[in-house]
This record gives C-alpha cells, structure tokens and sequence, in this order.
C-alpha cells in the first residue's frame, strides 16, 4: 500500500516541482515500438551539476547579435492582438505561422499523412533569451526557463503512422 | 448592515471602473498599421503566399538592429564590380533621385524592345514603373510599381551608401493605407500593401 501511495505522490511531486517534460516516440507499423520517456525538470536541474562542464552549455556566439532583435520582437509580439503572421497554400500542402495568445504558433501539413505542430510560448523565449550571457546559453538557465513555461503540448510531428510528441506537464 | 453593504459594493465598483475603462483599450482596438505580401499563383489559387506584418514588429526588429544593419546590410545595387556593367551606389542613386524627384511631373524612362515596354515616371506624389511584356501567356506581364515620393525620400535619407530602412517605416506609418506594389503575371499576382487590417482584405 505504501510503496502504491508512494508510485503515485512521486510523480506528483516532481510535477509541483517545476513539471515534466514527456516526450513519446512512436513508431508506425504493427511492429512498431513506442517510447515514452518522462523527463521530471526538477531531477534534471540536480543531475546536471554531473554532466561535463561543456556540455552544460549552448554556444551562441554566432547568433548573439541578433538575439536584441529577436528580444524586441518576441515582446512587441506579446502586446499584438493574436495575427496570422504567415500563410502558404500550395496543392496540398499548408503552412501556417500564427501568434496566438500568448504563443506562437507553427503548423505544416504536407498531404494527408504529414503533420508538424509546434507551440512555442513567448514568455519562455523571451526568458530564455533573457538569461543568454556571453554568447552562450547555460542549460540550467534553460531547464529553469521550461519550468516556468505553461504545461501543454509543445511538438507533434506525425509522418505516416510515425508519430513524435513532446509534452509539458 | 446595510450601510456597510453598500460602502462595499460602492468600493468595488470604484475599484473596478478603471479596469473597465481600461479594457476598451486593448491593443486590438488600436489602429495599426500592416504591411501585407500576397502571392498567388495560377486562376484558382493554385498556390497562395500570405504574409502580414504589424509595422510595429518591423520597428522592433529595426530598433533592435542597428548596428547589425550598419556592419552586413551596406547596399551596392548591382553587385561587386563585375564585368556587365557599372556599379550604382547607393550615393549615385540618391542624385539621381534628387534630380528627378526636382522636375516634377515627368517621363524619366521609357524604353520599347519588341514586346517589352518599361516607363519610369512621376505622377503627382507617385513615383511608378510600369513593365508590360506580351509574353507566351495569355495575359502577358505586367508590373505595376507605385511608391510613394516621400517613400522614396525617406529610403534615400540616409548618407553614403546606407538605406534608412527606419525612415521607410517612420513613412509608411506616416501615410497609412494604400498600395505599393502589384505584379502581374499573366494569372499570378504579386501584391504589398498597408492597411489596418491584420488579415488582408480580398482583392
């Protein structure tokens, strides 16, 4: 009974504490596997003091001066009314870039079979660029900046039975 | 009891009338200009290309990019010095444009080859090109450039060989709705425009 209690507040918990990053995998066919890995961001934050300290950080010194631009238009997107940014219809394919709420938006379906949806919110990309110093990104600063991001599905990418979702608890 | 009901819904409502007040002026109800990109391809809208962009957003992205503009966005029209022809600069097109924009209503270009006519000339404040080529289709092409004179004014504002990209938009702000460009190509069609709507109106 304990060990029960203890298999359902566990999760709970790690989900108070700062979410769950849940990405599943799934292959297509009747052989297919499926993988279904729960990333608790609280567990990542004390494992990556662990991890070598180059791979504990983004280079982005390539991209840094750009990264004012992208902070100015990330918050002047923020106070615009929700827009279709962008929109390309082509046989049957379509593609859509959209701000809604506080989101951005990113669908493409190219035929019956191919689907991408992506959520990206826009307080997490301004905070995530908010915490780039130096050219670089510490992927603490980033798992800090996902816990903060509202729960709800960020990724699904469906090709033919092949499906791929990330989800944020 | 009563009196005290009453103190409180009078406190409530004092505290929610500037919250009421405030939410008539969402960002939303602000007239806004857009600049719009539409491409269509073929009679039935074979393929489509939409794209809207608040100018408040072009703004930002300019604001927060000027010394990015000033180190990679130097413009030489027509490339490096290759061997088919003159360079123009940007300083050469800026006289050329005082000195065309000086005479007023008139024809600065006209060439005919074949099927193919081009005229450049001003037209009140507008300063428009005008391609025509009777080509394999139907239609034939047609290309119809309006801009603006205080538009070009404005691209041209800058010194040596910069484009004011931020006095374009300072302009396009300034002189609201209307149509830039329009490309036509026997049924395809190329339009930029500004409006205040964030979802073009239909041709």
């Amino acid at each position: 009974m304990t060990k029960l209690a203890l298999f359902m507040v566990i999760p709970l918990l790690l989900a108070a504490l700062g979410g769950v990053i849940i990405v599943d995998v799934r292959e297509g066919g009747t052989d297919g596997a499926r993988v279904c890995v729960p990333v608790p961001l609280a567990l990542a934050q004390i494992a990556l003091p662990f991890v070598p300290d180059h791979a504990r950080r983004v280079d982005l010194a390539e991209a840094e001066p750009w990264l004012p631009i992208a902070a100015s238009m990330i918050d002047e997107l923020k106070r615009l009314p929700d827009f279709t940014l962008a929109e390309v219809r082509e046989a049957d394919s379509h593609v859509l870039v959209r701000k809604e709420g506080g989101d951005l938006l990113i669908e493409v379906d190219d035929g019956p079979d191919e689907r991408v949806r992506c959520r990206l919110p826009l307080r997490t990309a301004r905070s995530v660029l908010h915490r780039c110093r130096d050219g670089q990104l510490r992927v603490d600063d980033l798992v800090r900046a996902v816990q903060f991001m509202p729960g709800g599905r960020l990724v699904h990418v469906r090709d033919g039975e092949a499906e791929v979702r990330i989800t944020k608890l | 009891m009563k009196t005290r009901t009453l103190l409180a819904c009078a406190l409530v409502l004092a505290l929610a009338a500037p919250a009421v007040a405030l939410a008539g002026k969402t960002p939303a109800a602000e007239k806004e200009p857009w600049i719009h990109v539409e491409v269509r391809e073929g009679a039935e809208g074979k393929a489509s290309v939409n794209v809207n962009l608040p100018l408040a957003l072009a703004e930002a992205a300019l604001m927060g990019s000027e010394g990015i503009l000033k180190e990679h966005m130097h413009v030489r029209l027509d490339g490096a010095d290759g061997p088919d022809g003159p360079d123009i600069s940007v300083a050469d097109l800026r006289r050329i444009w005082k000195a065309a924009r000086d005479a007023g209503d008139a024809e600065f270009i006209t060439v005919e080859d074949g099927g193919e006519k081009v005229r450049v000339f001003r037209e009140g404040e507008h300063v428009c090109v005008n391609v025509d080529h009777a080509g394999d289709k139907a239609c034939g092409e047609k290309v119809r450039l309006r801009m603006p004179v205080t538009l070009m004014d404005a691209l041209l504002a800058g010194e040596g060989e910069e484009l004011n990209l931020t006095a374009v938009l300072a302009e396009l702000r300034r002189a609201g709705e209307g149509e830039l460009v329009r490309v036509e190509d026997g049924a395809d069609v190329v339009r930029i425009w500004v409006d205040d709507q964030p979802a073009p109106d239909s041709d």
